[in-house]
C-alpha cells in the first residue's frame, strides 16, 4: 500500500467512525527500509517539516481524542487508536496519558486535519548530561551543550533504568557511572520541573 | 544520489530538540545555523565550519576529519539497525564527539563507535523509536 493510498485508508476508516484500526492495517509508518523505487521521506520537504510527525503539549482528552498545543501554539486533535504504541516511561496506556503532557508523536495526517497517532512518545526528553551525582534514588545531572553545562535536573531511578555502557548488556547497576562523566538519558519528563524518569543511560566510560 | 549510493560518513546516532520546544529542551534554541526546529527532517553535523570542528573535536578520539558540510546542505542517512533512510538538511552543529570517545553501539552485523551525527526528533522518527536512543547511521549524498 502506498504512503498516499495508507494516508486515505487511514482516514477514511478512523473518520467514518469504525474506530478500530488494526496493526495490520496501520502498518508500518516510518519509513520503508531502503527501496530505490520509494520516495525517501524528508526529499519532498527539503529540510521542512515532517508531516508525519507531531508534537506539543496536551490541554485536552476526550475519549481516545487529545487536544494538543503545539510548541507553534497551533492546536491539532491527535487521534488515539486500539493500534496506537503509547510510550511513557514504558509502554502503557491511554489511561496514563494526562492534560499538560508532552509528547511526540508519529503518524498519519487526516484529512480534516486530525492526526492519527501510530506511536507516541509522552514526555520523552533525550538529554545530554555531565553526571554531578549518583545516589542511589536519584542522579544529579548537568544538562550539557558541546562542552558548555547549564541547568540542574534531577533524574529519578526507576524500575526501568538501565545502563547502557558501549557494547555491554544493559544492566541496573549504576554504581559504575562515574561522576564528571557524559551521559546520554533517554528519560521522561515531569512536566513543568527540572525532574525526569532516567530510562536509558547510555555511558561511554 | 540517494540512500546508499555515494558513501560520505558512519558512526552513531541520536535525536535532539531545537527551536520551539518543550521540556529541558526549551532553551535548545534554533541552533548553529538558527533554522533547527524539532518538527523538521535536519541533523546536526559534526563539521559545518572550523569553529564548530573545533567543539565536537572528532580528533580527540583518533578520527580522521569529517568532510565540511555547511547549514542547508543534505544528507541522506540510513539507519543500519532499521535499514530505513531519510533525507535531511543541516541545521546545527554536534554532537560532542570527543565527550564520549569510544562509545559504541551494536545492531545486528553493524558495531560502530563514536557519536557523529545527531537527528532531530521529527527526522529520527522517520526511520526509529525515539525511545530507542542511539542508532548506527550511514549517510550518503
Amino acid at each position: 500500500m502506498s504512503q498516499v493510498n495508507r494516508r486515505e485508508f487511514l482516514t477514511r476508516t478512523v473518520l467514518s467512525g469504525a474506530g478500530v484500526v488494526s496493526a495490520a492495517s496501520l502498518g508500518q509508518l516510518v519509513a520503508p527500509a531502503v527501496d530505490a523505487a520509494s520516495p525517501v521521506p524528508g526529499e519532498a520537504e527539503q529540510g521542512g517539516r515532517n508531516p508525519n510527525f507531531a508534537e506539543g503539549k496536551i490541554i485536552g482528552i476526550n475519549g481516545s481524542v487529545l487536544t494538543a498545543q503545539s510548541s507553534q501554539l497551533l492546536v491539532q486533535r491527535i487521534q488515539i487508536t486500539n493500534s496506537t504504541r503509547i510510550w511513557k516511561v514504558r509502554d502503557t496506556t491511554l489511561d496514563n496519558v494526562q492534560v499538560n503532557d508532552r509528547f511526540y508523536a508519529r503518524g498519519v495526517p487526516g484529512s480534516d486535519g486530525t492526526f492519527i497517532a501510530e506511536t507516541i512518545w509522552v514526555n520523552i526528553v533525550n538529554i545530554h548530561t555531565v553526571l554531578a551525582s549518583v545516589a542511589s534514588d536519584r542522579l544529579i545531572l548537568n544538562q550539557a551543550h558541546l562542552h558548555q553545562t547549564g541547568d540542574q535536573l534531577i533524574g529519578h531511578i526507576v524500575p526501568e533504568t538501565v545502563v547502557i555502557r558501549n557494547l555491554a548488556p544493559p544492566t541496573h547497576d549504576l554504581s559504575q557511572l562515574k561522576v564528571g562523566s557524559h551521559l546520554q538519558i533517554i528519560g521522561a519528563w515531569h512536566p513543568d520541573t527540572n525532574e525526569i524518569d532516567v530510562v536509558k543511560i547510555f555511558s561511554a566510560v | 544520489m540517494g540512500c546508499l549510493t555515494n558513501y560520505v560518513w558512519n558512526g552513531i546516532m541520536s535525536w535532539f530538540c531545537c527551536g520551539n520546544a518543550w521540556g529541558p529542551c526549551g532553551a535548545a534554541g534554533y541552533g548553529a545555523c538558527g533554522t533547527c526546529d524539532s518538527g523538521n527532517y535536519q541533523c546536526a553535523w559534526i563539521n559545518i565550519s572550523s569553529a564548530c570542528l573545533s567543539e565536537t573535536d572528532p580528533a580527540a578520539c583518533g578520527l580522521s576529519t569529517p568532510p565540511q558540510y555547511g547549514c542547508g546542505e543534505y544528507f541522506y542517512v540510513t539507519d543500519r539497525c532499521t535499514g530505513k533512510c531519510v533525507y535531511v538538511t543541516i541545521a546545527d552543529c554536534g554532537p560532542c564527539t570527543s565527550c564520549v570517545c569510544n562509545q559504541s553501539f551494536t545492531c545486528g552485523s553493524y558495531t560502530k563507535y563514536n557519536r557523529q551525527l545527531d537527528l532531530t526528533a521529527a527526522a529520527f522518527s522517520a526511520v526509529d523509536n525515539l525511545d530507542n536512543g542511539l542508532a548506527v547511521f550511514r549517510t550518503d549524498r
